[in-house]
C-alpha cells in the first residue's frame, strides 16, 4: 500500500493505493491517520479511487480512522469509492457513518 | 478462455503456509477455480473476500498468528458452483458457531472489529465446519451460479 499526501487549503488529502487488508495495509493507513491528526488537521479526506481491496480488517481501519477522528475534533470524509469498497461499506451499513462523495473535488468544496 | 464444465467436476488442490501474505496467491488460486464456474467478477470478488476472510480468521484465531502452520485450499468447480474447501491444523475454531454482527445494530456501529464472519456468510451461499480427526479443522464454503443446491454433496471421507 502507499499513501500521498497532499493539501487542498486548510484540507488535508491521503490518498491511498493498493490493499487495505489485514497485514497488509491497515498499519500504514492507521499511521498516516494518525500522523495527520497528530498535525493538527481538521479536516480530512480519505481518497479510496486507487483501493484495490478491502477486507473486514481494512473496514475497520477506516471506523477506527473516523472514531479517532472524530474524538481530535477532526472531520473525515471519504471520496471516490471503488464498487469493491462501496459494496462492502453498503452490506455493512457503515456507508450510512461516513461522509462521501463522488470526487476528491466535491468533497474539498463540503468542507467550505 | 473459460473451459467448458458441464457436467464435470475439476478438483484443485494446493498448501499454502499460513501468513497473511500467502493469502493473496491462496485467492488467487480460488480466482481460477472460480473462472472455470464462469462466475461474473462481483460473484468472484465476493467469494475470494469470504475466502479471504475465513483465511485470516485460520491465521489469527486457529493458529494465533502468523507462520505456525499450513492451509491446504482444495477448489471444487462444477458447472453450477464452487466449493472451496480449508483445511488447517490448528486448534478447534469453528467460525460457523460465533457471534455474527448485525449491520443494523446501531450501538455497535462505530466497533471496528468483528465483520469477518459476517462478509463470509454473505458472499457465500453456504458455509460448514467440522473438526476431522481431532487434528484438522475443515471449512466449507459453497457458492453457487444460480442458488440451486450442490448437485452432488462431496462425501466428508473423501477429502
Amino acid at each position: 500500500m502507499a499513501i500521498t499526501t497532499r493539501q487542498a487549503g486548510d484540507v488535508t488529502i491521503l490518498a491511498i493505493r493498493g490493499k487495505i487488508t489485514i497485514g497488509v495495509g491497515e498499519v500504514e493507513l492507521r499511521n498516516a491517520v494518525q500522523q495527520a491528526l497528530d498535525s493538527d488537521v481538521h479536516q480530512l479526506i480519505l481518497n479510496l479511487r486507487d483501493v484495490s481491496t478491502i477486507d473486514s480488517s481494512g473496514v475497520g481501519e477506516l471506523v477506527s480512522a473516523y472514531t479517532t477522528a472524530s474524538n481530535r475534533g477532526c472531520r473525515l470524509k471519504l471520496c471516490e469509492l471503488p464498487p469493491k469498497v462501496q459494496d462492502v461499506l453498503t452490506i455493512t451499513q457503515l456507508i450510512t457513518i461516513f461522509e462521501t462523495y463522488d470526487s476528491e473535488e466535491e468533497a474539498v468544496e463540503s468542507f467550505a | 478462455m473459460r473451459m467448458e464444465i458441464q457436467n464435470q467436476l475439476f478438483i484443485q488442490t494446493r498448501c499454502f503456509a499460513a501468513t497473511y501474505a500467502n493469502i493473496e496467491a491462496l485467492l488467487a488460486f480460488v480466482a481460477q477455480a472460480s473462472h472455470l464456474v464462469g462466475f461474473d467478477c462481483t460473484a468472484a470478488d465476493g467469494i475470494q473476500l469470504a475466502v479471504g476472510e475465513a483465511c485470516s480468521n485460520i491465521i489469527k484465531h486457529g493458529y494465533g498468528g502468523e507462520g505456525s502452520g499450513e492451509i491446504i485450499c482444495t477448489c471444487w468447480s462444477q458447472a453450477t458452483a464452487l466449493a472451496v474447501i480449508l483445511r488447517d491444523w490448528a486448534p478447534p475454531f469453528d467460525p460457523t458457531a460465533q457471534p455474527m454482527r448485525e449491520p443494523a445494530d446501531p450501538t455497535r456501529r462505530l466497533i471496528p472489529g468483528g465483520w469477518g464472519i459476517f462478509l463470509m456468510r454473505h458472499f457465500v451461499d453456504e458455509l460448514y465446519y467440522w473438526r476431522e480427526n481431532e487434528t484438522s479443522n475443515v471449512l466449507f464454503l459453497i457458492k453457487h451460479k444460480e442458488r440451486n443446491r450442490w448437485q452432488s454433496q462431496p462425501d466428508k471421507q473423501a477429502m
